[in-house]
C-alpha cells in the first residue's frame, strides 16, 4: 500500500529549458460556446485553417469538471495538428486561485513554447461563465493568458426556436461578446432577421456577425478584447416577455463625485450578490459600463458575480451600465431605482445614522 | 536504451528514477505509469536504505537551500474511533467538489458550535506542535506529536490523505511558502518553520497556522523578525476589518499595505477559504491587492485568512511532489492563519491563541521597517 506512495517521480534529464516569458504579452483565449450543429467546429477549423504561420492551440474538453483527470487539447500550427495531454496537479483546488486548467495550459505553453491565440470549445451546453471566469484572471497573477471574448455561434435555422424561455442557449447568447450567425445560406432575409431579433432580444449589447460554412474574417473575431474595451452606445434593448427570459436593460447614470460613484459601486455589488432587488430575484449574467466622474473613466465589466472597474483615460461621455439577465421583466423598475438620486441619498443618510 | 520496464518493449526516453540517478545506476523510462507498475521491481534494485536517507528531486526541482529528505515515514493509523471526513479513504474530497462554488454558507448557532469547540482543539493541538520545534528536531517528529495529539483528541487530522497529501500536518520551513510535507530533515538554529494544522471533529473542520522561530539564532536574525512579524501584522490587520457587510476583495488591500511597510511581497497563488464541514470552500480571499473576489461577510460565516508573505519575489514554485510550494528565488517566506467567525458586530478569532500559547510576537526595531 504504502509502496504506492512512495513512487518517486521520474526526472526528465533532457535539457530542462523552462523559459519564463514574463516580459511577453499575454496570450489571448477565446471562448467558443454554441450547441451540437451549430457549426462550432467547422468555423474553428476555418479560422486554424485561414491563420497560416499562426500556432493556434483549439482546447477540445470542458473545464471545470474536476473529475476529469486527463484532457486533451489539439495544436494546430500551418495545417498540421497535434495532439497533447493537459498534466493537471493533484493538488487540493479550493486553495489556489487558478483552476487546475489554467496553470495546465501555462505549463504546457512553458514546455513545448507559446501559442499565438487559444481557441477553447466547451462541449455539449455548457454555460460559458464560469469558464469565463476561470480564465478572467486577476492582473496580480501576471498569467500567460488572457480572455479575450466569449463567441457563441449560433444556426439561423434553428436559433429563434431554440432561444425558448429559460434555455441554455439563452444562457449561452447572454455572456457573449459576439454571436456568429451561421448557416445564414440556408435561410430567407426575413428568417436571417427574425433570428438577428432574437439574438439582439436577449443580448442587446453583443456584436452579430453572419455567415455561412462557419467563413469568418479571424480579424473580426480574434483580438477584440471584450473585457478591456467597451463599445455599447448602438443598444437598442428589447423589453422582456417572460420573467424566465434573460434581456438587456441600460441605465443612465449622472455621477456626480468619488463619493456618489462608491453609492452606485455598492448598489452593483448587491445587485450581482444579494440577487435580488425589492424582493424580487435578480440573475446578473453579464454586465458593461462606462462611469465618467470628476475627470475620471471607469469601465465595469462584470460576469455573473465577478467584476472589475477599471481606470482608463478620461472620456467626457454620458456614465452607462447595460445589465444583461433574468428577472427584469418585474424589477427593471426597481433596478433603475436602486441607482436613482433619492435612493442613493436614503443610503446616505441611512449609514450616517 | 530500451525502457527498464520488465514488461516493457517501448524506447525509454529520457525519463529516469532519481534514486538511480543518485546512485549513478543506469536505467531508464518510458513513462511515469510504466515506472509506477514496475515500482515493487524496481525499488528493489536500489541500494540498500538502513536509516539512510536520500534526496528524492534533481537539483533543479530547488530554488533554495532546503532539500527534501526521503523516505518518507509510513502512513500513519487513524484510531477505529474517530470520525472521517470523505475522502480520509479516497484522496477525493467528493463533498467539496459537489459544493456549488460561488455558494457562501452562513453556519446555525449549532455548527457554530462545533466550530468553536474543535477550533479550540486546533489552537491546543498547534501549541502542543510549536513546544516541540527546536534544533534538532525532523518535521516528521513534529508530525508524529501533532498526530499523537489529534488522536488523544477524538480528531482526524484534515491534510492526512486530502488530495493524497501523505502527513497529519503541513511543516514548512525557511524558504517553502506553505504545504511542506514533513521529513526527515532535523531543524536547524537560524531556521523558521510554518505549522499548518486543520483538524475534523463533530463533522467540521477547523484551520490555522503559525510561524515559529527556531533557536536563538532566528531570534536574532533581523530579517527573520522583519518577515515573521510582518507576516503577523498583516494578518491581524485584515481581521480587523472583518464585520458584518465587509467585501472580502478588501482584505488583500490591507494585507498589501501592511507588506510594503515591511518590505515583503504578498504570495498571490494561495488564497483563504471557507471552512466548515468542508475543508476548503467558498468564498476564496486572495491575499493580494485589486482582486475581483466576490461576496460580503454576513453573520454566521466561517473563513480563514492566512497571509504568506515573502522577503523576495512573491513568484511560487513547487517541487516535484506537486504540494511544496517555494519562493521562486529562494528567498524566505511566513505565514499565519486563523479560522474566523463573523458575529452581528465584527469578528470572533475561533482559533486564538490563549496565555500559554508559545510562538509571541517579538518587538521589531523602527529601522527594519520600510
Amino acid at each position: 500500500m504504502n509502496d504506492e506512495l512512495d513512487v518517486p517521480l521520474l526526472v526528465d534529464t533532457s535539457a530542462a529549458s523552462e523559459s519564463d516569458d514574463e516580459s511577453l504579452p499575454a496570450v489571448p483565449i477565446t471562448i467558443v460556446t454554441g450547441y451540437l450543429g451549430s457549426g462550432k467546429s467547422t468555423l474553428l477549423n476555418y479560422l486554424t485553417k485561414e491563420n497560416h504561420g499562426k500556432k493556434i492551440a483549439i482546447i477540445l474538453n470542458e473545464f471545470g469538471d474536476s473529475a476529469d483527470i486527463e484532457r486533451s487539447l489539439t495544436v494546430s500550427e500551418n495545417n498540421t495538428e497535434v495532439q497533447e495531454w493537459l498534466e493537471l496537479n493533484n493538488g487540493c483546488l479550493c486553495c489556489t486561485v487558478k483552476d487546475a486548467g489554467v496553470t495546465a495550459i501555462e505549463t504546457l505553453m512553458k514546455r513545448r513554447g507559446r501559442f499565438d491565440y487559444i481557441l477553447l470549445e466547451t462541449t455539449g451546453i455548457a454555460d460559458p461563465a464560469p469558464i469565463a471566469n476561470m480564465f478572467w484572471l486577476d492582473k496580480a497573477l501576471s498569467s500567460s493568458v488572457e480572455l479575450d471574448s466569449v463567441v457563441t455561434v449560433v444556426d439561423a435555422v434553428n436559433i429563434a426556436k431554440s432561444l425558448e424561455t429559460g434555455s441554455t442557449a439563452q444562457v449561452q447568447i447572454a455572456c457573449a461578446d459576439i454571436v456568429v450567425i451561421n448557416k445564414c445560406d440556408l435561410v430567407t432575409p426575413e428568417q436571417l432577421q427574425t433570428a438577428k431579433e432574437a439574438v439582439s432580444s436577449v443580448n442587446a449589447a453583443c456584436k452579430i456577425l453572419e455567415t455561412s460554412f462557419g467563413r469568418i474574417d479571424p480579424s473580426d473575431l480574434l483580438e477584440v478584447k471584450a473585457y478591456s474595451k467597451i463599445d455599447f452606445d448602438s443598444i437598442k434593448p428589447v423589453a422582456a416577455k417572460h420573467d424566465k427570459d434573460i434581456s438587456t436593460i441600460t441605465i443612465a447614470l449622472n455621477i456626480k463625485d468619488q463619493k456618489h460613484y462608491e453609492l452606485i459601486e455598492s448598489q452593483l455589488q448587491h445587485l450581482l450578490w444579494e440577487r435580488e432587488v425589492a424582493g424580487n430575484p435578480v440573475e446578473i449574467h453579464r454586465a458593461k459600463g462606462r462611469l465618467s466622474f470628476g475627470g475620471k473613466t471607469k469601465i465595469l465589466q462584470a460576469v455573473r458575480e465577478t467584476y472589475e472597474l477599471t481606470d482608463v483615460p478620461f472620456e467626457e461621455s454620458d456614465s452607462k451600465i447595460v445589465l444583461i439577465g433574468r428577472g427584469f421583466d418585474k424589477s427593471s423598475e426597481s433596478i433603475e431605482a436602486l441607482f436613482a438620486p433619492e435612493c442613493l441619498k436614503r443610503k446616505i443618510n441611512h449609514l450616517g445614522s | 536504451m530500451k525502457c527498464s520496464g520488465a514488461d516493457c518493449a517501448n524506447e525509454a526516453g529520457s525519463l529516469k528514477c532519481p534514486v538511480c540517478l543518485k546512485h549513478g545506476i543506469e536505467s531508464a523510462y518510458c513513462s511515469q505509469t510504466c515506472f509506477k507498475r514496475n515500482w515493487a521491481l524496481h525499488k528493489a534494485t536500489h541500494p540498500s536504505e538502513d536509516g539512510e536517507t536520500y534526496d528524492p528531486f534533481p537539483k533543479q526541482a530547488y530554488t533554495g537551500e532546503i532539500r527534501a529528505v526521503y523516505p518518507l515515514a509510513p502512513r500513519p493509523e487513524i484510531k477505529e474511533s474517530i470520525a472521517k471526513p470523505d475522502y480520509a479513504d479516497t484522496g477525493f474530497p467528493k463533498s467539496e467538489v459537489e459544493e456549488q462554488r460561488s455558494h457562501i454558507r452562513v453556519l446555525d448557532a449549532d455548527t457554530i458550535a462545533k466550530m468553536r469547540a474543535v477550533s479550540a482543539l486546533a489552537r491546543e493541538i498547534t501549541d502542543i506542535g510549536g513546544r516541540a520545534v527546536k534544533p534538532g528536531v525532523t518535521t516528521e517528529e513534529i508530525d508524529r506529536i501533532v498526530h499523537a495529539a489529534c488522536m488523544e483528541r477524538g480528531c482526524y487530522p484534515s491534510p492526512l490523505n486530502y488530495y493524497n497529501f501523505p502527513r497529519s500536518c503541513c511543516t514548512s520551513v525557511n524558504e517553502v511558502i506553505c504545504h511542506g510535507i514533513p521529513d526527515k530533515r532535523p531543524l536547524e538554529d537560524g531556521d523558521i518553520i510554518n505549522l499548518d494544522i486543520t483538524v475534523y471533529k463533530d463533522g467540521v473542520h477547523s484551520d490555522m497556522n503559525h510561524t515559529y522561530y527556531v533557536g536563538d539564532k532566528a531570534r536574532a536574525n533581523p530579517d527573520a523578525i522583519r518577515l515573521i512579524e510582518g507576516t503577523r501584522q498583516a494578518l491581524d490587520a485584515a481581521i480587523a476589518l472583518v464585520k458584518p457587510g465587509a467585501l472580502f476583495r478588501s482584505f488583500g488591500d490591507e494585507i498589501e499595505k501592511v507588506a510594503k511597510k515591511f518590505g515583503l511581497s504578498v504570495v498571490r497563488s494561495y488564497t483563504g477559504h471557507g471552512i466548515h464541514e468542508l475543508f476548503h470552500a467558498a468564498p476564496n480571499i486572495p491575499h493580494y491587492a485589486n482582486n475581483k473576489a466576490a461576496g460580503i461577510c454576513k453573520p454566521g460565516m466561517c473563513f480563514t485568512i492566512e497571509p504568506m508573505l515573502n522577503l523576495g519575489t512573491y513568484r511560487d514554485k513547487s517541487w516535484p511532489d506537486n504540494w511544496t510550494a517555494v519562493t521562486a528565488d529562494g528567498k524566505w517566506s511566513a505565514q499565519f492563519e486563523h479560522t474566523l467567525l463573523v458575529t452581528e458586530d465584527g469578528c470572533e478569532v475561533l482559533t486564538a491563541r490563549n496565555k500559554r500559547s508559545p510562538g509571541g510576537p517579538l518587538p521589531v526595531p523602527k529601522k527594519l521597517l520600510a
